[in-house]
């Protein structure tokens, strides 16, 4: 898989694991101190896998 | 159209749709494979041998897991049972089913001009399958026709009261009278694990986005290789397309979702006896509010619950949106899934809360009657 398709898939992937724990703590989405330490560090990574594109999207327009 | 978000901003009880909710992994993977054919990119005729996406290894683990000789997989269990009975009788033949059979169970022998015999349940307030009444129901059948019924369908967990049947007596009653017998296991298999070998009948259809944690919408039809000629032949000149699933049938995304699904079918089994517990313990709880009596058999072994409600009936006559108060306050609370319009019976399942959300659920059904009782 190309490395841009892969970050691409990773945020995807990342974001799915959100929904899930909008799932588990439904309906206020009031996490406890775990819960919330993986959202932050599904977002972290989130933002890693953007910069990949986020420099894909650079190469592509030079 | 709208982004639907039900699952996420809501606690859902709706029991149609609770034992399909999807993990990330399964959402994941079946988006990949969203577009048209995309499960055919190395097909070579017949979907159960497609090695990449491993439909093949999915085909052979759901065998295995329903304790089928063979699988294959269709559009549902709907299909599944029409697929068995328009391949197996003709019309004029004559089917036994239980009492609370689902209703595709009746649309699929009408479709083939087959005549449904059903095995009364006990009533009020259980609404059990004896299994012995099978026996009885066979004799009526000879007696008023003089033909043998060709077939005999049992519903293992109905979809009204959530009553589990003995699978094995009737199976019992099945080889005694020397009639096949197939097992809808829709609301069960995927759930639990349920062998077609051990229960010692014939046919098993399950449900992928009923109890799998699978999208919708996903069948399996399990057989014993005694009935591969007559269920699973090969068309004379398009072979390997096999005839009775038109060639092909689950080619699609949810076929994917399955096979995900499946990679994590003995963790999700082992949850099973604690869904009972959140069970029993919210209806034992909501039951000792008043006025609010479970039917079906208890103690459940199953998730979906029927409860009769009468003091939600009463608490709706005050209000000015009559039965409809209760769908509109449980959804102020966050909560979803019993059906508007409904408070004299209610149908809910916990299936897949966190412990965290069944006692929310409870204390919001308590503050409805609490507010209802004050005239709130």
């Amino acid at each position: 898989m190309k490395k841009e398709t892969k970050s691409l898939f990773k945020i995807l992937n990342l974001l799915e694991q959100i929904r899930d724990l909008f799932r588990l703590t439904a309906p206020d989405h009031k996490m406890n101190a775990d819960q919330l330490k993986t959202l932050k560090n599904y977002l972290k990574n989130i933002k890693a896998e953007a910069e990949t594109l986020e420099k894909f999207s650079y190469g592509f327009t030079k | 159209m709208d982004l639907r978000s039900r699952q996420e901003d809501y606690i859902n009880l709706n029991p149609l749709q609770v034992g399909g909710r999807t993990s990330a992994n399964t959402r994941l993977m079946v988006n990949s494979y969203l577009d048209g054919y995309a499960v055919c990119d190395q097909c070579s005729g017949a979907l159960h041998q497609i090695p990449k996406p491993d439909i093949a290894g999915l085909t052979a683990k759901m065998a295995n897991f329903l304790g089928a000789d063979l699988v294959r997989f269709t559009h549902g269990v709907r299909e599944a049972k029409y697929l068995l009975i328009k391949a197996l009788l003709k019309k004029g033949d004559i089917i036994v089913v239980d009492g609370n059979a689902h209703y595709s169970t009746y649309l699929a022998a009408e479709r083939v001009g087959v005549e449904v015999y059903s095995v009364p349940n006990s009533g009020y307030p259980e609404y059990k399958i004896k299994p012995s009444n099978y026996r009885k129901a066979i004799r009526k059948v000879k007696k008023k026709t003089g033909k043998m019924p060709k077939l005999l369908v049992l519903t293992q967990v109905d979809g009204q009261y959530g009553n589990l049947v003995d699978a094995k007596k009737i199976a019992q009653i099945a080889k005694e009278f020397k009639i096949p017998l197939l097992i809808n296991s829709a609301y069960l298999a995927g759930r639990t694990k349920v062998n077609l070998k051990k229960i010692g009948a014939n046919f098993i259809v399950a449900s992928g986005h009923k109890s799998f944690g699978a999208p919708g919408t996903i069948g399996a039809l399990g057989i014993t290789k005694k009935w591969v000629d007559k269920l699973f032949y090969q068309s004379k000149n398009f072979s390997p397309k096999e005839v009775e699933l038109l060639g092909c049938a689950a080619r699609n995304a949810a076929i994917i979702g399955l096979a995900v699904a499946m990679e994590t079918i003995e963790e999700r089994i082992k949850l099973w006896p604690e869904e009972l517990k959140k069970t029993n313990w919210l209806v034992e709880k909501l039951e000792a509010l008043g006025e609010i009596k479970q039917l079906g058999e208890k103690p459940k072994q199953h998730d979906l619950v029927y409860l009769e409600t009468p003091i939600l009936d009463k608490i709706a006559k005050t209000k000015r949106k009559r039965g409809y108060f209760l769908a509109k306050e449980l959804k102020k609370k966050g909560i979803i899934g019993i059906r508007p319009g409904l408070t004299k019976k209610i149908k809910f399942s916990t299936y897949g809360l966190t412990w965290p959300q069944v006692k929310y659920v409870y204390q919001a059904f308590k503050q409805i009657l609490k507010e209802g009782e004050h005239g709130i």
